[in-house]
């Protein structure tokens, strides 16, 4: 892009872009509202985040069933692996779930979303 | 009248040298939204006016955007991938907005192609971490604070949650876009349904309801390709600094 400093309304254009950004993440769901539980939800979001929920759980589960089948097929130890998976699975769905509802993202690690890595430079501006 | 299903339908529209090889709907469609996104980019950034017009702010709004992006979920070490998460991102974003149109084909609505999309983002991912860490990568699945005794419990668990990611990722689009799209497919035959039966009055119910849908469908369009190239940053994120 041209040189930012020089646009009349970049100023202006940069908060109502980190505005919208911010309310992108809420409505994803990645940024929790503040602690008193009352977020102004509607009920097509609650259901989207609902159903992320859900497909965290279910798509843990079946790549454990899918891994134990698997195992299985080739060490021919037929149920036992799997059974063993289910409940594998099952257990890293409900992490998932809860890294997802306690802000941190599915499967990002022990950390909490958005937070910055090591080194972040906040405000300079993107550039090659 | 055409089943709230049909619209997924794949067909062939050249046929390939081999058999089950062929141009699909599917592939037109993505071939279609390539166009449009190079169409968007390069012509909006042509005139590169120091006060841009519509169109190139269009385009480098969608350019800091995805710079921010990066920035924040990934930093520094990010910045080399951006080509990736761009052009990640307009396909997809694209991809569900020009399935929009009446009579076009929604690619993303196929849990093959957002399978495919997230699968090359897995490996691409685990390859970068690999790369950067060698084989202390690895140590990514042992979870910190645990003790010792419930490492064979954990690391399973760890191990199962990250190979579950490219399937989330690829069920949470293509859910989002079949799910709308059928949605509004179901509201549309109720309008002939209804005003069928009661002298067109009825129709106007289900009518609006479909505005407020295709409204909302446009905000699962942007919010899906946001939330697909999000995780792929935080994915990244993970790859590049290990905790």
């Amino acid at each position: 892009m041209t040189e930012g400093g020089e646009k009349p309304s970049s100023d202006d254009f940069d908060a109502r872009l980190r505005a919208a950004k911010t309310a992108h993440e809420e409505r994803s769901g990645r940024r929790r509202k503040s602690a008193d539980g009352s977020e102004p939800k509607t009920g097509m979001e609650g259901l989207g985040f609902a159903l992320r929920v859900g497909t965290e759980l279910v798509t843990a589960t079946a790549v454990g069933v899918a891994i134990g089948f698997g195992l299985d097929y080739w060490l021919g130890t037929k149920p036992w692996l799997m059974i063993l998976f289910v409940f594998l699975g099952g257990g890293a769905g409900v992490t998932n779930v809860y890294r997802l509802v306690s802000g941190m993202d599915s499967g990002v690690g022990w950390r909490r979303a958005g937070t910055k890595p090591p080194k972040g430079d906040d405000d300079t501006e993107y550039k090659e | 009248m055409a089943g709230p299903l049909e619209q997924f339908q794949i067909t062939p529209i050249v046929d390939g040298p081999v058999d089950g090889i062929a141009f699909t709907n599917s592939a037109l469609w993505m071939t279609i939204t390539v166009i449009v996104v190079t169409i968007f980019t390069v012509m909006g950034m042509s005139k590169r006016e120091m006060v841009p017009g519509r169109w190139q702010s269009m385009s480098e709004a969608v350019y800091e955007f995805i710079g921010s992006m990066i920035r924040e979920n990934v930093g520094d070490e990010g910045r080399k991938f951006f080509p990736l998460i761009f052009t990640l991102f307009v396909f997809i974003l694209f991809g569900n907005l020009l399935g929009l149109l009446p009579g076009s084909f929604t690619f993303t609505s196929h849990i093959i192609v957002t399978l495919a999309l997230a699968v090359f983002v897995f490996l691409f991912v685990t390859l970068v971490g690999i790369a950067k860490h060698g084989l202390h990568f690895f140590s990514f699945f042992v979870p910190h604070g645990a003790p010792t005794w419930l490492y064979p419990l954990m690391i399973p668990i760890e191990i199962i949650s990250y190979l579950s990611r490219p399937l989330s990722l690829a069920i949470r689009l293509f859910a989002n876009m079949m799910a709308g799209h059928t949605m509004l497919k179901v509201f549309a035959s109720f309008v002939f349904g209804l005003g069928a039966v009661t002298a067109g009055v009825g129709g106007i119910l289900p009518i609006t309801m479909m505005v407020a849908l295709t409204g909302f469908e446009i905000l699962v369009a942007f919010l899906q390709a946001y939330v697909f190239t999000v995780l792929t940053c935080l994915y990244l994120n993970d790859a590049l600094h290990l905790h």
